[in-house]
């Protein structure tokens, strides 16, 4: 009988450390992973789905759907980013994700829809002469959520409103004064020709309501009710902070048109792809993109691609002496392979990046230059040339007496990409140690400065070329993530460069200076593009029908289905 | 190591397990001679199935999976032995100060390990490695260092019986070296502590196999713990048939090892 209670507690210890593995493995992942990262999410074990898959059984989203569905309501029910915020301006996420949740809630004074920029709010507007002023003409029978009548003092309150409460996806910087001309009538003047003025700001301002926000002092810690009304065609109804789950429903009186949902919802999954094979979602607009290709031959999947808003490239600190020089910048970009980067660190989807940082696709892009390819001589002449020597025989080149040996910081899911950054760096005789830390942390090590080496993916890029400015000294006009901090590479021509672009009216000169910037970019290496992650979406086609990518992403760059005009254009097919 | 419980037969469970157990330490030992290929050789098709050349297929970058499996041998089962030695070493070697010195010492080193016992040494020595070097060398102190409390504990308890044996007693009487001392009473102690290196062992690749699953130490270190969080990163894992090789035999690898090694303890009679 001992022996036998003995045997018991040994299989059974035996049981619980190998149980252990597992179990702190799915516990651990479940936090951590964000939608964001679907790839890393994905590798969530079944005991993880199983919990997630009982939690949305009784989560507020499906107890909405299912009760919205008794009465005969059309729910069309889509995956979410975490972590968004709340649908305002103020309350949301400083990210793309943010800005999505916003923007059904939210109208602009210029939108874009499949076919590229037209007027929402605006029915049409007119540009100076001395392309300062712009005189925006408002649609007519335009209301509040509230009800409250939509006028020009609103634009102007909104303009003035951000003026002072600064809002981190759009920078009113540019400009000097919103003037009310009429009921129906605004002129925005700007301190000094700025080119994106359109696309960065009149199309991405989400547009306030004077008779609410005026009382407001904080806007950030003001979440009534009446913080989300809009004039946009959903109407926030409720946002459940736990689980991350959006409810909106559909604004009867839209001034655009008739909106062909009664009620939208929007919920994080780890799991996209299951959740749209399962039938718990219609849209699966957060899958990677292979998941997404994967579901081509499924029955009523609608399988989308969309351009590439995502860029991961390698940060160099500028407080290295050895990284601070020109030809050591050059002569990695010569040891990388980064086709074979795409290929096998990122399953082949997306495209190889190019020296001037600019995407191939991209209308701005300068084909003139030709893209250095892997060579393996040129990179140790380059190194060779910038004074490296190997003197102490190891393999391993020294600059300046100090061993070429840096730490490269990666997120956590990089992995594979930084074997292949190190086996390539070898060859050319610079050592390589890699430290993973969470995505998070590495955005925010980028940002200070602290890191050697880094290489590191964010979005926000494509569209006007205004992102150019990350690499000149006054940055406004790229979004903060993709900013580096720390000591950076500083030009004067670049920045001036820089600066007659964003004030060149004409679009071939200002072509012109894009792609000079570009050579400049490609000669001097201030960073290296490694790889533009490619886009693709699923969503069934026998419930809602009409998705597109917007061109350039949602207002600068939000690579999803999410753009509201969708719900006014698409067809409900239930 | 031989036997938990010297003097005694082993039962056939034990036999059983020090007979899987040989043939890990001799897969660790031999593990360049069996791999078909470096691990850092990515240069085959990404996705291979089965085949002649490579046994258990091939990952998303080109990496033998074969390879990779005999490989987490090699580093997974030294690092282990390693922690377990050096942990159980530094607990007896503790221990045996703290009865040794006696008052002072002895309270000053319980106090510690009573504290660092508080605290789930898995936090500790995740927040450790978290903040270190990423080296194995890192992980590997960070393993020893925090789960050596256990073992102190029992082996003080031990030898303050052992101290107050009549043999003890004598020796120290008679002003007997430190050596002497240790001499009269190491047969008493040494089955704990055999026993303890197993279970530190034990512990120590659930730990390894941990960290390095949740991306803590050397990121390139192809560990198991490595391997398996490769296979869970695939993202088509468990819609097509990858995973009967790409996860199932780590995972067996790993579970076999660590129940072998439990049961080497506790499965004798």
């Amino acid at each position: 009988m001992k022996k036998m209670i003995r045997q018991g507690f040994g299989l059974m210890m035996a049981a619980m450390m190998a149980a252990g593995v597992t179990a702190c493995g799915s516990a651990g992942t479940q936090p951590e992973a964000s939608a964001a990262e679907t790839t890393a999410a994905t590798g969530t074990t079944t005991v993880a789905e199983t919990t997630t898959a009982a939690e949305t059984e009784t989560s507020p989203a499906a107890e909405a759907s299912t009760a919205a569905e008794e009465k005969g309501e059309r729910v069309l029910r889509m995956d979410a980013m975490s972590n968004c915020g709340m649908p305002s301006p103020f309350l949301s996420s400083s990210k793309g994700s943010g800005y999505a949740v916003v923007q059904y809630v939210f109208d602009t004074l210029v939108w874009k829809d499949a076919d590229g920029y037209m007027n929402l709010l605006a029915e049409d507007y007119s540009v100076a002469d001395d392309h300062k002023t712009y005189t925006f003409k408002l649609r007519d029978g335009i209301t509040w959520h509230d009800g409250e009548t939509f006028t020009a003092e609103d634009v102007k309150f909104s303009f003035d409103y951000y003026a002072e409460h600064e809002y981190s996806w759009v920078s009113v910087k540019p400009v000097k004064e919103a003037r009310v001309v009429d009921d129906r009538t605004v002129e925005i003047e700007l301190n000094d020709i700025y080119v994106p003025f359109i696309a960065d700001i009149a199309a991405s301002l989400p547009i306030l309501p004077k008779h609410i926000y005026e009382k407001v002092e904080d806007p950030v810690s003001y979440q009534e009710k009446d913080a989300f009304v809009g004039t946009g065609p959903m109407m926030a109804e409720s946002y459940d902070t736990e689980s991350g789950v959006y409810t909106y429903v559909k604004n009867p009186n839209y001034y655009f048109g008739e909106v062909n949902v009664d009620r939208l919802i929007l919920s994080p999954y780890e799991d996209p792809k299951t959740a749209l094979l399962n039938g718990e979602i219609d849209v699966a607009t957060t899958t990677s993109y292979k998941q997404a290709l994967s579901m081509k031959d499924t029955e009523n999947i609608h399988v989308l691609e969309g351009s590439s808003m995502w860029l991961t490239r390698l940060y160099f600190n500028f407080d290295n002496a050895a990284l601070a020089t020109k030809e050591v910048r050059q002569a990695i970009a010569c040891a990388i392979d980064r086709q074979e980067i795409v290929d096998k660190a990122f399953g082949g989807s997306g495209v190889a990046g190019t020296d001037g940082y600019v995407h191939p696709d991209s209308q701005w892009y300068n084909d003139q230059i030709a893209n250095r390819q892997k060579d393996v001589e040129k990179a140790k002449e380059l190194l060779a040339a910038a004074g490296a020597k190997d003197t102490d025989g190891d393999g391993i080149l020294e600059f300046q007496g100090q061993p070429m040996s840096f730490e490269l910081l990666i997120s956590e899911k990089d992995e594979a990409m930084a074997e292949l950054l190190k086996a390539y760096l070898k060859e050319a005789g610079i050592e390589l140690t890699v430290k993973a830390a969470d995505d998070a942390t590495v955005k925010s090590m980028i940002q200070e400065g602290s890191f050697t080496l880094a290489a590191n993916g964010h979005g926000s890029f494509g569209g006007d070329p205004k992102y150019l400015a990350a690499f000149s000294a006054d940055t406004t006009g790229a979004a903060k993530v993709t900013v580096q901090g720390g000591a950076c590479w500083h030009s004067d021509e670049y920045d001036s460069l820089m600066k007659s672009s964003l004030t060149e009216t004409d679009e071939a000169k200002r072509a012109e200076l894009v792609d000079q910037m570009q050579v400049m970019i490609a000669e001097e290496v201030p960073t290296i593009a490694i790889y533009y992650k490619s886009n693709a979406a699923a969503y069934n086609s026998a419930v809602f029908d009409g998705f597109y990518y917007t061109p350039d992403g949602i207002s600068s760059g939000v690579p999803y289905l999410y753009n509201k005009l969708i719900l006014v254009s698409g067809t409900w097919n239930k | 190591m031989k036997n938990g419980t010297s003097g005694k037969r082993m039962s056939f469970r034990q036999k059983t397990c020090i007979m899987v157990l040989s043939i890990y330490f001799f897969i660790a030992a031999f593990a360049p001679l069996i791999m078909p290929y470096e691990v850092t050789d990515f240069s085959h098709p990404s996705l291979a199935e089965p085949c002649r050349q490579y046994l258990l297929g091939t990952d998303e970058m080109g990496h033998d999976i074969f390879s990779l499996l005999i490989y987490g041998f090699r580093l997974t089962v030294c690092m282990a032995l390693a922690a377990g030695f050096f942990s159980t070493l530094t607990g007896t070697v503790l221990a045996f100060c703290a009865c040794y010195l006696g008052k002072a010492a002895d309270h000053v080193i319980t106090m510690t390990a009573d504290l660092f016992i508080i605290v789930p040494e898995m936090v500790i020595v995740m927040f450790a490695a978290v903040f270190a070097e990423p080296t194995m060398i890192n992980t590997e102190l960070a393993i020893i260092l925090f789960s050596w409390p256990r073992v102190y504990k029992i082996i003080r308890g031990k030898l303050k019986d052992c101290m107050n044996s009549s043999k003890v007693q004598y020796t120290m009487m008679m002003k007997g070296s430190i050596a002497d001392v240790l001499q009269k009473l190491m047969p008493d102690i040494m089955p704990s502590v055999q026993t303890y290196f197993i279970l530190q062992t034990n512990k120590a690749v659930t730990y390894e196999t941990t960290l390095s699953f949740f991306g803590i130490g050397d990121p390139l270190a192809k560990t198991w713990g490595k391997l398996i969080r490769a296979a869970m990163d695939y993202e088509n894992l468990y819609y097509d048939r990858v995973f009967l090789w790409y996860f199932i035999p780590v995972i067996l690898v790993v579970v076999v090892f660590v129940v072998s090694l439990a049961l080497l303890v506790h499965g004798g009679e």
